[in-house]
C-alpha cells in the first residue's frame, strides 16, 4: 500500500510542473485520435521506447553516478530472447519478454560483481567493453542468426495480442505507452524509496554511504539489474515492432550511448529528465533524418549536432537541461 | 611443421612491430592521463585524424608517406591543443561526468565531421618508398617494410618522448604538473600552458603513430572506436601514467590482438576438428575488450602503475 | 565486558607504521577523548575501528565479537556509527533526505524513516532546514547534519571526528551540549576524537592520549594534563622540566 502511495506521490514538484506533467500525459494517451501521419506516429513510438530505455539507464547512471555506456547488450538480450523463442517454438510475446528480462537481469549480476569494483572512467569503458564483447559474440553466433540477424514470421491473423503483432502502429503506441506509464511510477517509487535513497548517498559520498550502514558495491548492482530490467522490457517489444533485429540494431554501441546521451542531455538524476532528452533528440533524429536522406553527402549531420549539443552540456551544465531549470529556479528565488 | 613455425615467427614479428606502434598509440593517451587525470574518449579519434593526415599528405602532395610524419605530427599538435582551449578547459571544471560526456562528445564530433567529409569508405597508401616492399630473413620470414619502419620510428618516438619528460626543464614541469597541480601552482609553473601542452604532445604522439599506422592499416572514420579501446587496454595494462609501461604494454597487446590468426595457423594445420562458432580471428578484438575488463578487475594499477 | 575492546592493534601503510600495539577499552556509558599531537595515528586508529582500514595487527571486539577486518558498512550496521570531518555533499541530498539514509539501516519503510528522521531534526533543532541543501548550510549546522545522520542509524557507540573544528566559542558551547544530550539522553556511549582542548576536557570522562602511532597515556582529563609524557608529546622535552622544575 505504501508502496503505491509513493510511487504516486509527486509532491515535490512544483504545481506548475505537475501541469505541464499532465497536460504532457493527456496529450500522449490521445494522440492516436488526433490527426497525424505514420512518420509522426513512428517517431513518437520511438520517443516512448527511449524515454523508457533513459528512464532505466536513469537508475544507475543518474542516481547511482556511474555512466554506463553498454547498456544496449541488454536491449539485445531482451530482443533476441523474444525473437529466438517466437520463431522457434512459438512462445508468446508475454511469456517471452519476462524471460528475456530474467536473462538480462541475470547476466547482469554476474557482470555486475567484477564490472563494480570500478568506477568513473574505468567502468565508462569496461561497459563498452563487455557489450562490445557480447555483440562480437552474437554476430557469431548461428543459433541467433549471426551478423545477419532474425526476421519474425508472421504469425497468423493480425491485430495479434499474444505476439504482438499489428498492422496498424496505433497498437504498438498504446502498448509502449503503458510501459512509460509503469516505468515512470515505477521510477518515481524508486526515488523515494529506501534504495533511491541509499543510492543518492552513495553518489555523493560512497564513505559516507558505507559509515550508515550501506553495502555500496550491493547498492549499485541492483541498481544495475533494474536498468536493464527496464532495457530488456523495451528491447522484447523492439523485436515485435521490426519485425526484423540484428547486432547493429539492437546491441550496438550506437545504441548505447544514444540512450545515454539522451538521459543525460535531458538531466540524469532527475525523474522526469530521461523523457525530455528524448523529447527533444528523437523528433531530432528522425527529422534530420528525414531530411537528410534526400542529400547523402551530409551523413552524420544529425550525430554531428548532437555531439556539439553534448559538448556544450558537459562545459556549462552537466546536469543537463533539468539542471539548467533547477538552476534558474534557484536564482529566481534568491 | 616448418611451414607452421614460419608462419608463427612471421605472426609473432608483424605482432610486435604493431605493438611498437600501439605503445606509441597509448602513449600520448597516458601522458594526457598522468598530467591532468581526464580521460580522452577521442583518443582513437585523434588518431584518425592523423592516418587521414598522413595519407592526405601522401595523396596531395604526391609524395611518400613517410613524409605524411611531421605533417601528421603538427596537425595531432594543433588538434590537441585546441581542444583543450576549445573544450577540455571547460569540462575541468564540471564533475566527472561531465568529462566524460565532454570527451565523448567531441569523439562523436570528429568521427561524424570526417565521415561527412572523407566518406565511409576505407583507405589506405597504395604506393611509395616502403609500401608493399619486404625482406626477408632465414628460411621465408618476411618483414614487412612498413611494419618495421613504423617499429622504428615508434622507438625513437618512444626515447624523445621520455627525454623530454625525464630530462628537459618543460618534462620536469610536466610531471610536477601531474603529481601536484596546486604546488606546481605555487611553484610558479603555469599549469594551465601545462595542461595544453600535455594535450599538444598526446596529439603530437597520436597523430604521428596514425601517420606510421595508415602504411599498413586501412584509415575510415570508425576505425577511432576499436584504438580507443586497444589505447585503453594498453594503458590500463601498463599503468596509468606510465611511459615504459605504455611501451611494454603495447607490445603484450599486439600479441593479444595477433593471437587469434596465430592460434587460426595452429588450428588449420592441426587439422579440422569442430569447433563450433567459427573462427577465432573474428573475435580478435574481444580479446581486446576481454583484456581490459580482466586488468581493471584484477590488476587495477596495470603493470607500472603509480596512479589509480 | 567493555563495549569496545581494542587489543595490540597496528596498522601499517607500506612502509609507515601509523599504529603499534594499541590497546584500550570503551565501557558501555562512558564518554571517552582521544587526544595527540599532529600525525601522532589518531585518524588511523579512528578509521581502523571505523572499519574503513583492516588492522595489520591485533584484534578489535565490539560487544564481545571480534570484528577485526569488518568493513565499515558491517561495523555500522552492528551499532557503531561515525561522522565525518569533511563534509563533501554535491548537494543532492537535502538535510532531511540525508538523516533519512542513517534511519533507513534500520527499515526499509519510507514512512517510517521520513518519521524518525523529522524526530531526530526537531530535537536537534534543524526540523526548519529539513528543505535545505546541506552544502549551503554553515558549518556549525552542518556537523549537526552529520551528528543526526549518524545518530538516525540507532548507535551503541558513536565516533566522532574533530566535530570542534572550525567552530566559534558560541557554537563549541552547542556542541558540547548536544554532546552531552547524545550521551545523557539518547545513552550512546562516545568516543571522541579532537584537537580542541577545551571540548575533550570539558566532556572525557577519560582521555585516551597517543603519539607517534602509540598509546602513551590513559586517564581522567585533570591528571592526564599533568603527565610529563603528555607534555612533551605536544610541547617537547624542554617545557617538562620548566613544568616540573617549577612545581
Amino acid at each position: 500500500m505504501e508502496v503505491l502511495k509513493s510511487a504516486f506521490d509527486f509532491s515535490d514538484f512544483p504545481k506548475i510542473d505537475l501541469c505541464v506533467a499532465g497536460a504532457v500525459g493527456a496529450f500522449l494517451l490521445v494522440f492516436p485520435a488526433l490527426p497525424h501521419s505514420g512518420f509522426t506516429m513512428a517517431t513518437m513510438i520511438q520517443f516512448l521506447m527511449f524515454s523508457v530505455y533513459g528512464m532505466g539507464w536513469n537508475t544507475i547512471g543518474g542516481y547511482g553516478g556511474q555512466v554506463d555506456l553498454g547498456k544496449a547488450q541488454y536491449v539485445g538480450i531482451g530482443a533476441y530472447t523474444t525473437a529466438v523463442m517466437m520463431i522457434r517454438w512459438d512462445v508468446p510475446f508475454w511469456v517471452s519478454m519476462p524471460i528475456g528480462m530474467a536473462l538480462a537481469v541475470g547476466w547482469s549480476f554476474m557482470i555486475g560483481y567484477p564490472l563494480f569494483r570500478l568506477r568513473g572512467h574505468y567502468f565508462a569503458i569496461a561497459t563498452i567493453a563487455t557489450s562490445l564483447i557480447l555483440k562480437d559474440v552474437f554476430e557469431s553466433w548461428s543459433f541467433v542468426g549471426a551478423a545477419r540477424g532474425l526476421k519474425i514470421p508472421i504469425k497468423g491473423e493480425m491485430p495479434n495480442f499474444l505476439f504482438l503483432q499489428f498492422r496498424q502502429d496505433y497498437y504498438y503506441y498504446y502498448i509502449i505507452l503503458a510501459f512509460f506509464f509503469i516505468g515512470l511510477f515505477y521510477l518515481n517509487w524508486f526515488r523515494h524509496s529506501r534504495i533511491g535513497h541509499q543510492l543518492r548517498c552513495i553518489k555523493d559520498s560512497e564513505d559516507v554511504a558505507q559509515s550508515l550502514g550501506i553495502d555500496a558495491h550491493w547498492a549499485k548492482i541492483k541498481a544495475y539489474a533494474t536498468a536493464t530490467a527496464f532495457v530488456a522490457a523495451v528491447g522484447s517489444f523492439h523485436a515485435c515492432y521490426n519485425f526484423n533485429i540484428e547486432p547493429e540494431d539492437v546491441m550496438g554501441l550506437d545504441l548505447s550511448v544514444l540512450i545515454a546521451l539522451m538521459a543525460m542531455l535531458g538531466g540524469a538524476g532527475s525523474l522526469f529528465g530521461p523523457i525530455i532528452g528524448a523529447a527533444i533528440l528523437v523528433p531530432m533524429k528522425s527529422f534530420l533524418g528525414a531530411w537528410l536522406g534526400a542529400r547523402a553527402g551530409l551523413i552524420g549531420l544529425d550525430l554531428i549536432i548532437y555531439s556539439t549539443i553534448i559538448m556544450a552540456i558537459a562545459a556549462f551544465e552537466p546536469r543537463g537541461i533539468w539542471g539548467l531549470i533547477t538552476r534558474l529556479r534557484q536564482a529566481r528565488r534568491n | 611443421m616448418e611451414h607452421l613455425l614460419i608462419e608463427i615467427t612471421k605472426a609473432l614479428v608483424s605482432a610486435l612491430f604493431m605493438g611498437m606502434v600501439f605503445g606509441l598509440v597509448a602513449l600520448g593517451l597516458t601522458i594526457i592521463w598522468g598530467v591532468m587525470d581526464i580521460v580522452n574518449f577521442a583518443h582513437g579519434e585523434f588518431l584518425m585524424i592523423g592516418m587521414y593526415a598522413g595519407l592526405l599528405t601522401a595523396l596531395i602532395l604526391k609524395v611518400d608517406p613517410l613524409f605524411g610524419l611531421p605533417v601528421a605530427g603538427v596537425v595531432g599538435f594543433l588538434l590537441g591543443v585546441a581542444c583543450y582551449y576549445g573544450l577540455v578547459k571547460f569540462l575541468l571544471r564540471g564533475p566527472m561526468i561531465a568529462q566524460l560526456f565532454g570527451t565523448f562528445g567531441l569523439m562523436l564530433f570528429l568521427r561524424n565531421v570526417a565521415l561527412m567529409v572523407m566518406g565511409a569508405d576505407p583507405q589506405s597508401a597504395h604506393q611509395g618508398v616502403l609500401v608493399g616492399k619486404s625482406f626477408v630473413i632465414g628460411p621465408g620470414i618476411v618483414i614487412e617494410l612498413t611494419k618495421l619502419a613504423a617499429g622504428g620510428l615508434s622507438v625513437v618516438a618512444f626515447a624523445t618522448t621520455w627525454w623530454l619528460m625525464n630530462r628537459t626543464e618543460i618534462g620536469r614541469a610536466l610531471t610536477a604538473t601531474a603529481l601536484d597541480a596546486q604546488a606546481a601552482r605555487y611553484m610558479g609553473v603555469p599549469t594551465e600552458k601545462m595542461n595544453a601542452l600535455a594535450w599538444g604532445l598526446g596529439g603530437v604522439t597520436v597523430g604521428m603513430a596514425g601517420a606510421l599506422l595508415v602504411n599498413f592499416w586501412p584509415v575510415d572514420p570508425n576505425v577511432g572506436l576499436l584504438f580507443t579501446m586497444i589505447a585503453f587496454t594498453t594503458v590500463a595494462l601498463g599503468g596509468f601514467g606510465s611511459i615504459p609501461g605504455a611501451a611494454f604494454a603495447g607490445l603484450i597487446v599486439g600479441l593479444v590482438i595477433n593471437i587469434a590468426p596465430i592460434w587460426d595457423s595452429i588450428h588449420a594445420f592441426l587439422g579440422p576438428t569442430s569447433f563450433q562458432g567459427g573462427q577465432l580471428h573474428q573475435f580478435k578484438y574481444s580479446f581486446v575488450y576481454l583484456a581490459y575488463f580482466l586488468i581493471m578487475v584484477l590488476r587495477p594499477r596495470g603493470l607500472f602503475g603509480w596512479k589509480y | 565486558m567493555a563495549l569496545l575492546d581494542v587489543k595490540g592493534l597496528g596498522m601499517r601503510f607500506g612502509g609507515l607504521e601509523a599504529n603499534w600495539d594499541i590497546s584500550f577499552q570503551v565501557e558501555a556509558g562512558e564518554l571517552v577523548g582521544l587526544i595527540g599531537p599532529n600525525g601522532a595515528g589518531k585518524s588511523t586508529l579512528f578509521n581502523c575501528i571505523a572499519g574503513m582500514h583492516s588492522p595489520t595487527v591485533g584484534n578489535i571486539f565490539f560487544r564481545g565479537q571480534n570484528v577485526t577486518g569488518y568493513r565499515a558498512y558491517e561495523m555500522a550496521r552492528l551499532g557503531l556509527a561515525r561522522t565525518f570531518q569533511v563534509y563533501v555533499a554535491t548537494g543532492d541530498l537535502n538535510v532531511l533526505e540525508n538523516v533519512m539514509v542513517g534511519a533507513f539501516m534500520r527499515t526499509s519503510s519510507l514512512v517510517k524513516a521520513r518519521t524518525k528522521a523529522e524526530g531526530i531534526l526537531e530535537n536537534m533543532n534543524l526540523a526548519s532546514l529539513a528543505q535545505e541543501r546541506v552544502a549551503n548550510l554553515p558549518v556549525a549546522a552542518q556537523k549537526r547534519v552529520v551528528m543526526a545522520t549518524a545518530l538516525a542509524t540507532d548507535p551503541e557507540l558513536l565516533l566522532l571526528d574533530e566535530v570542534a573544528a572550525g567552530l566559534n566559542p558560541t557554537e563549541m558551547d552547542d556542541m558540547i551540549r548536544m554532546i552531552r544530550w547524545v550521551h545523557g539522553q539518547l545513552h550512546v556511549t562516545v568516543m571522541v576524537v579532537e584537537h580542541v582542548m577545551e571540548l575533550v576536557m570539558k566532556l572525557s570522562h577519560r582521555v585516551l592520549v597517543v603519539e607517534s602511532g602509540r598509546l602513551i597515556a590513559e586517564g581522567e582529563p585533570s591528571d592526564i594534563v599533568r603527565r610529563p609524557e603528555v607534555i612533551k608529546a605536544y610541547l617537547g622535552e624542554r617545557y617538562v622540566t620548566e613544568q616540573l622544575g617549577e612545581e
